[in-house]
């Protein structure tokens, strides 16, 4: 019997798409199945309330790497960098704002209105990020090291790594290994003296994370983000997905949509044969790659006797406790943030101590009463995602636990939009009179719509022993120790957010070892 | 100028006496000189009230140096540490659970709450021994340059790297989780039990300003697993006759080998002439010279007092003031009537023997450092109490008893600034015996003598800058060749012939006597005393 597919790519995500494209490009004849009835996961865009839309359940595009857009031609399919550069407004209680941007001119000037000193630390600070970035982009956009095999190929390898960190310098290699360890809280602190302006830099070191800004190890998840942050894709999530859409048709991926794919169907020697779908279907594939988490594939996908005891001990030890949840909000007007008019993208936090007590809360299993938002107004720079003249303002909620006390129902939610609400009332005091429409996804919300194992956002947690060997060692270079198995999502090397790494080099894997 | 030594020593700590003593003993001429009128620094014993001996500030001793002991004959000293057999921990509901040296002891107990803990509990024991004593790889060494490409530190970096690649795959993750993991997401990956999990994360916290959900003190769990005592691993005791005991021991040695001790002789500055430290100024005015000069202290005061802010270079100045020194602990001793009693398991047997930590929830762990985040002493402490009485009863006037209490969170930082720390000295002892009496009651009733010390008092007493017990904090970037900074890690400091072999060193703090030792011996061999 001939096989019909040469590879099944479970999940059509970014990441998904991406691997399926990589591959079919190189001429494997790849079917994508999704769940659900549109592609792009947790990059779809969705109509949240009649007329309103949004460009995804993430916001931030600035990390899709340019490798994967030239290397598949998303430009070709319409994919488009902005030029203009986003900026993001951070944003103080007593009404100040300050405008973000990938310009560092720009933005020291700006910052210069509140602080001299701060005008200058944070072109140091920009400096610091330019001299480590190629370091950690090597790190990140690459295969992970193999220590599984430890051999002679191997050391040199990790020995090279260690000359690349070598290579920045001393002065920039002991810094890097000084601050890489320490809170953000504290990295901030040394170089800047204006409070909201330290915490607005510092959002993205704890965004879906269950660390707060006082937590070790911060700096290294803002220096990350940093890193590999450029300017962001025109039209957003939603706008990417459409041009991986197309590419991956032009690559001759065969794509299904509403295909919620049962099992993952082994032969008796544990070999992979393919996919059983929901339907009852069975489709044939000696490889199969799985964008979802490594929860869902291994629990889920797979049957309990199909796994060995430490790949199940390992994967259940993944920390992926979700803290994030989403508010989208329609708005019958246009909004100003501290009176600033047509921000697309905005931060609060105002100071490390309410960030800190914003995470506090998780940890006693409660929802943050005064959360921090990570706040994108999509309509700003699309007005068809709303009626003429109104606002989407879909927000990011920090933090919100998975595994809540009191249990998540329309109530509990409810009180959460009101937390929101009241928070972003001290930036858009207009705010509540103008809504017209909402929605509250709760962790719990998020895990059930796009299979978000406790609805963390990333896949699992950001923590270093979760880096590098991310989801665990057996599994960091995206083949598992089931025969024909991989991986391609954001619970693989180098992680969450909308980068389409993990799908790319996941299926780069795939080729090098087939 | 009447002579001249080899060597100052400013600081009569336990690292101080054991780096004059290892450099006594290799016939060179020194003096140690120490502010107080006891010797010790933290690791003191003091008649603060008549008739009773306190261990003032560190209590227990479990990271002491077994080859120090034997190299110098600390034994024929006096030193005599007697073994610790129990962890207990009160509930308030009135139940309680003792760890003990015995694992089949200990798991009877921890069944009680959890019969699936009770069986990993032992393969727990077993893979941290097994850690701690690849961390001994690295405490009895100094640390790594990783800069340097000379065939020792290459040599250095390889026995490190050997070590490592030994440990295989799965090993070396558990290391990476050690070193990054919170002590909590650590014991979480072993253990389901609150009861269980609440006390043992503690280690993860104590002397930081960390709660036991925050990432990197999986590692402190680590360094306290590393108790190696005769041999045996992870067990702790006391010093017979107070904590001072083990430094008096180390006094003792060093002046067998020929050392001169002066107490209540405090330094004002070292002299540096030509960029070279040629000796100190004592604060009564007296200049004494030697060929080097080795500080004691941490490296916050060795810096910006000992050398002096002007003195320093503007880079190096940078690098010592982001040196972290935030204390987070107090101590509570209280001089007791009669014995303690809990009302969990109430009598004076075993159980009460070795340490008792109040550590009810892991919830109640992390509210207290809540507190501390902002600027507020815990209302309700972690606290680890020992009553030495029991075990070493010459501390005390006979059927009398001390119970002696660390006190965790203390933030040097409050609110109000720390200079009005003691305008809250007897409210923080009122919380302390409040939280202790919902367990011990009549604990009030029994107290004859109560001593409190704030971070402040400790700054004060003991010169331990902000309080901090391990001369500055244990977290990664100021660990191996990052403590005390990057350029002089190695014991060195930024002025020539003058050293550092306090806990401000590598590797760190806890009564290790390692970095006294490793000082001594790294002068030694590089011929510079």
């Amino acid at each position: 019997m001939s096989k019909a597919y040469d590879i099944i790519v479970i999940g059509g995500g970014h990441n998904g798409l991406t691997a399926a494209t990589t591959l079919a490009k190189k001429n494997r004849k790849v079917l994508l199945l999704e769940k659900r009835p549109m592609l792009g996961g947790i990059a779809a865009g969705e109509e949240f309330f009649p007329g309103y839309s949004t460009t995804g359940l993430l916001h931030d595009t600035t990390g899709v790497r340019r490798d994967v857009m030239k290397s598949l031609n998303l430009e070709g399919f319409g994919l488009k960098v902005r030029k203009s550069g986003t900026s993001i407004s951070i944003l103080s209680k007593d009404g100040k704002s300050l405008q973000l941007s990938s310009d560092v001119e720009k933005t020291s000037a700006a910052i210069a209105q509140f602080s001299q000193r701060d005008a200058e630390a944070y072109k140091e600070y920009r400096a610091f990020i330019d001299s480590i970035s190629g370091f950690i982009k090597g790190l990140l956009d690459e295969f992970p090291p193999d220590l599984e095999n430890l051999g002679g190929k191997q050391l040199w390898g990790l020995a090279m790594k260690a000359l690349s960190l070598k290579k920045l310098g001393k002065k920039t290699m002991m810094e890097f290994l000084k601050v890489a360890p320490m809170s953000v809280a504290d990295f901030l602190n040394e170089k800047f003296e204006t409070n909201f302006i330290k915490a607005g830099i510092a959002g993205p070191a704890i965004y879906g994370s269950y660390t707060g800004p006082w937590s070790s190890y911060t700096t290294l998840n803002l220096l990350i983000w940093e890193c590999t942050a450029s300017e962001s894709v025109a039209g957003g999530p939603q706008a990417l997905v459409s041009a991986l859409e197309k590419a991956a048709k032009e690559a001759g991926v065969e794509i299904r949509i509403n295909a919620p794919v049962d099992k993952i169907t082994l032969d008796e020697t544990r070999k992979v044969t393919g996919v059983r779908l929901a339907s009852g279907e069975e489709i044939r594939a000696s490889l199969v790659t799985s964008s979802c988490t490594p929860h869902v594939t291994f629990y889920e996908l797979l049957r309990p006797n199909q796994i060995s005891y430490a790949l199940e001990h390992g994967i259940k030890h993944y920390r992926t406790r979700g803290t994030t949840a989403k508010v989208n909000l329609a708005i019958n007007k246009s909004l100003n943030f501290n009176g600033v008019g047509g921000v697309e993208f905005a931060r609060t936090g105002n100071s490390f101590d309410e960030m800190e007590r914003a995470f506090d809360s998780v940890k006693y299993r409660k929802f943050s009463d005064e959360p921090v938002l990570d706040i994108h107004v999509p309509s700003a720079e699309n007005a068809s995602l709303a009626p003429s003249g109104h606002a989407v303002v879909s927000i990011l909620v920090h933090f919100a636990p998975h595994h809540f006390d009191e249990g998540w129902s329309d109530a509990t939610k409810d009180r959460l939009l009101k937390n929101v609400i009241k928070t972003l009332t001290q930036y858009v005091p207009d705010v509540e009179s103008s809504i017209v429409g909402s929605e509250v996804l709760s962790p719990l919300d998020l895990e059930g719509r796009y299979g978000l194992t406790q609805g963390h956002i990333f896949h699992g947690e950001h923590a270093v022993d979760q880096l590098i060997t991310r989801p665990i060692p057996s599994c960091a270079r995206y083949a598992t120790p089931i025969e024909g198995l991989y991986l391609c999502g954001s619970g693989s090397h180098p992680g969450g957010g909308i980068t389409c790494m993990p799908g790319y080099l996941g299926a780069k894997m795939i080729l090098k070892n087939s | 100028m009447s002579q001249k030594y080899d060597a100052i020593i400013i600081g009569g700590g336990h690292n101080g006496l054991i780096c004059a003593a290892y450099l006594a003993k290799a016939g060179r001429k020194v003096l140690v000189l120490e502010k107080r009128h006891v010797l010790g620094g933290a690791a003191v014993s003091e008649e603060v009230y008549p008739g009773f001996t306190f261990s003032v500030a560190s209590y227990v001793v479990s990271l002491f140096r077994p080859h120090i002991i034997r190299e110098l004959q600390l034994a024929d000293h006096g030193y005599e540490v007697i073994p610790m057999d129990c962890s207990f921990l009160p509930l308030p509901s009135g139940d309680s659970l003792a760890r003990w040296a015995d694992p089949q002891r200990s798991r009877r107990e921890i069944a009680r709450f959890s019969k699936k803990d009770s069986e990993v509990y032992p393969e727990f024991s077993r893979v941290m021994t097994h850690m701690g004593k690849l961390a001994k790889g690295v405490i009895d060494h100094p640390a790594p340059d990783i800069n340097s490409y000379r065939p020792s530190e290459l040599a250095n970096l390889l026995r490190l790297g050997k070590i490592f690649k030994g440990l295989g795959p799965d090993l070396l993750h558990l290391n990476t989780k050690l070193v990054t993991m919170s002590a909590l997401d650590f014991l979480d990956q072993w253990f389901e039990s609150d009861v269980l999990k609440a006390p043992m994360s503690v280690s993860g916290i104590i002397g930081t300003f960390q709660g036991v959900r925050s990432p990197g003190t999986a590692y402190v769990l680590l360094h306290h697993y590393m108790g190696q005592l005769d041999g045996a691993f992870r067990s702790w005791g006391f010093s017979k006759g107070g904590t001072g005991g083990i430094s008096m021991a180390c006094a003792r040695a060093a002046m067998s080998y020929g050392a001169e001790i002066r107490t209540e002789a405090p330094v004002q500055q070292v002299i540096i002439k030509n960029g070279k430290a040629t000796g100190v100024v004592l604060e009564n005015g007296d200049e004494l010279y030697a060929n080097t000069v080795v500080s004691n202290l941490d490296p916050n005061r060795t810096y910006l007092k000992m050398i002096g802010a002007e003195n320093l270079d503007p880079d190096v100045l940078k690098e010592i003031k982001r040196f972290k020194l935030r204390g987070s602990s107090g101590k509570v001793n209280l001089a007791l009537d009669s014995v303690p009693e809990f009302s969990c398991r109430p009598g004076d047997g075993d159980h009460v023997r070795g340490d008792i930590a109040i550590a009810p929830s892991i919830d109640y762990l992390e509210k207290a450092f809540d507190q501390a985040k902002y600027g507020e002493f815990s209302t309700r402490p972690y606290i680890n109490a020992v009553i030495p009485t029991l075990t070493d009863p010459t501390l005390a006037p006979p059927g009398k008893h001390i119970l002696s209490c660390f006190v965790q969170y203390a933030p040097y930082n409050i609110k109000e600034g720390a200079e009005n720390w003691p305008k809250y000295r007897e409210a923080f002892g009122d919380t302390v015996v409040d939280t202790l009496a919902e367990y011990i009651p009549g604990l009030r009733e029994k107290i004859l003598y109560r001593q409190v010390l704030t971070p402040w008092d400790i700054e004060q007493t003991m010169g331990l800058t902000e309080g901090n017990i391990f001369h500055g904090e244990l977290s990664l970037e100021q660990l191996l060749f990052q403590r005390p900074m990057a350029d002089f890690s190695k014991y060195k400091t930024s002025v020539e012939k003058l050293w550092m072999c306090g806990s401000g060193t590598h590797p760190g703090g806890g009564i290790m006597g390692a970095s006294g030792e490793l000082c001594a011996k790294t002068m030694l061999t590089s011929k510079a005393v």
